[in-house]
């Protein structure tokens, strides 16, 4: 078992495979640092042979990565927290964060910014950053989990907003419309499975709603299309 | 009759939305946007009860005849059968 700290949160985890070593290596609790852990998880071995019989094109490596994740993210639900399926760079001190279906182009979008922006901008988290609030504010995290690259920071940091993107030839961004963006939202996190983790993962959306702008964005692969995001989220930062 | 289990209605700003969770959210990939009435007659259907105890719900809150209550909630519970969220 290994004590880790990930968005704020201490709990002990057991893992064993190579991409899970690394990723976690910047998420280990110090020798003598204060370690509170609020759970401990261990994937048992028959667990990801499971796993690995539904999804045979992982090995027990990827089935570890992608299992851990799985159960960090349902427990994060308990602490006011929910995974976002995204991409999240930052840029002056805040997370932007572009979310969508796999293959659509978060990574590539998030990418064309690290080009644009140079050395003022980074990678929180590729994949799957943590959304949590603290004290009334929405914080993105990096965590260890972050799809098939390993571009993630131990860090957290406020949220200019969330932009749910789709392809098109011409670059254009919306305010998204509510519901239309809580569809997007819940196909691209982790489901509650039980009712009080319902209750959880609906209060804690609902304050991200009411703190973070949501838009809608069609975007090309040209540098364009992060002025159009950059510009528009910008201006919407809440202060 | 009620609704069936895994379904929870909660309000995203100020949308009510239906959203299902547990193996629902695995079965029903999809959520639901309701009015106001809508979400009123949602939340009388959370607990056991009949058409006749919602028809009078409705008509005790909304300036609404019976009739028309009637109506909208016969309409309202079919929408739900159709999609297979009521439990009989």
């Amino acid at each position: 078992m290994y004590d880790l700290r990930v968005a704020d949160i201490d709990f002990r985890l057991d893992y064993k495979y190579p991409t899970m070593l690394k990723q976690c290596e910047a998420y280990r609790v110090k020798e003598g640092e204060s370690f509170k852990p609020v759970f401990g998880v261990a994937v048992a071995d028959e667990g990801l042979e499971i796993f690995k019989n539904d999804n045979p094109n992982l090995s027990l490596n990827d089935c570890e990565y992608l299992l851990t994740g799985a159960v960090f993210y349902e427990k994060l639900i308990e602490y006011k927290g929910v995974m976002l399926h995204s991409s999240a760079v930052v840029v002056d001190g805040y997370a932007y964060l572009f979310s969508a279906s796999s293959g659509t182009g978060k990574s590539t979008h998030t990418g064309l910014w690290l080009k644009y922006f140079g050395d003022k901008a980074y990678i929180l988290n590729d994949d799957k950053p943590a959304l949590r609030i603290i004290d009334g504010e929405v914080y993105a995290y990096g965590s260890p989990w972050s799809g098939k690259t390993d571009l993630n920071r131990n860090e957290r940091v406020r949220i200019a907003g969330i932009c749910f993107i789709e392809r098109s030839e011409e670059n254009h961004i919306e305010k998204a419309d509510t519901f239309d963006a809580f569809g997007r939202f819940f196909t691209q996190t982790v489901r509650p499975m039980g009712k009080e983790s319902a209750e959880a993962f609906m209060k804690t959306v609902n304050e991200i709603f009411e703190n973070v702008p949501m838009y809608i964005m069609g975007c090309n692969m040209s540098l364009e299309a992060v002025e159009t995001s950059y510009r528009a989220m910008t201006e919407g930062i809440k202060r | 009759m009620k609704i069936k289990d895994g379904y929870l209605l909660r309000k995203i700003q100020n949308t009510a939305v239906v959203v299902p969770f547990g193996q629902e959210s695995v079965d029903f990939n999809s959520i639901m946007n309701l009015n106001e009435t809508g979400a009123f007659i949602w939340s009388r259907l959370e607990d056991d009860t009949n058409e006749e105890a919602v028809v009078n719900a409705v008509v005790g809150m909304y300036d609404v005849d019976r009739d028309t209550a009637a109506a909208d909630v016969a309409e309202f519970l079919q929408l739900l059968r159709n999609n297979g969220l009521l439990e009989e």
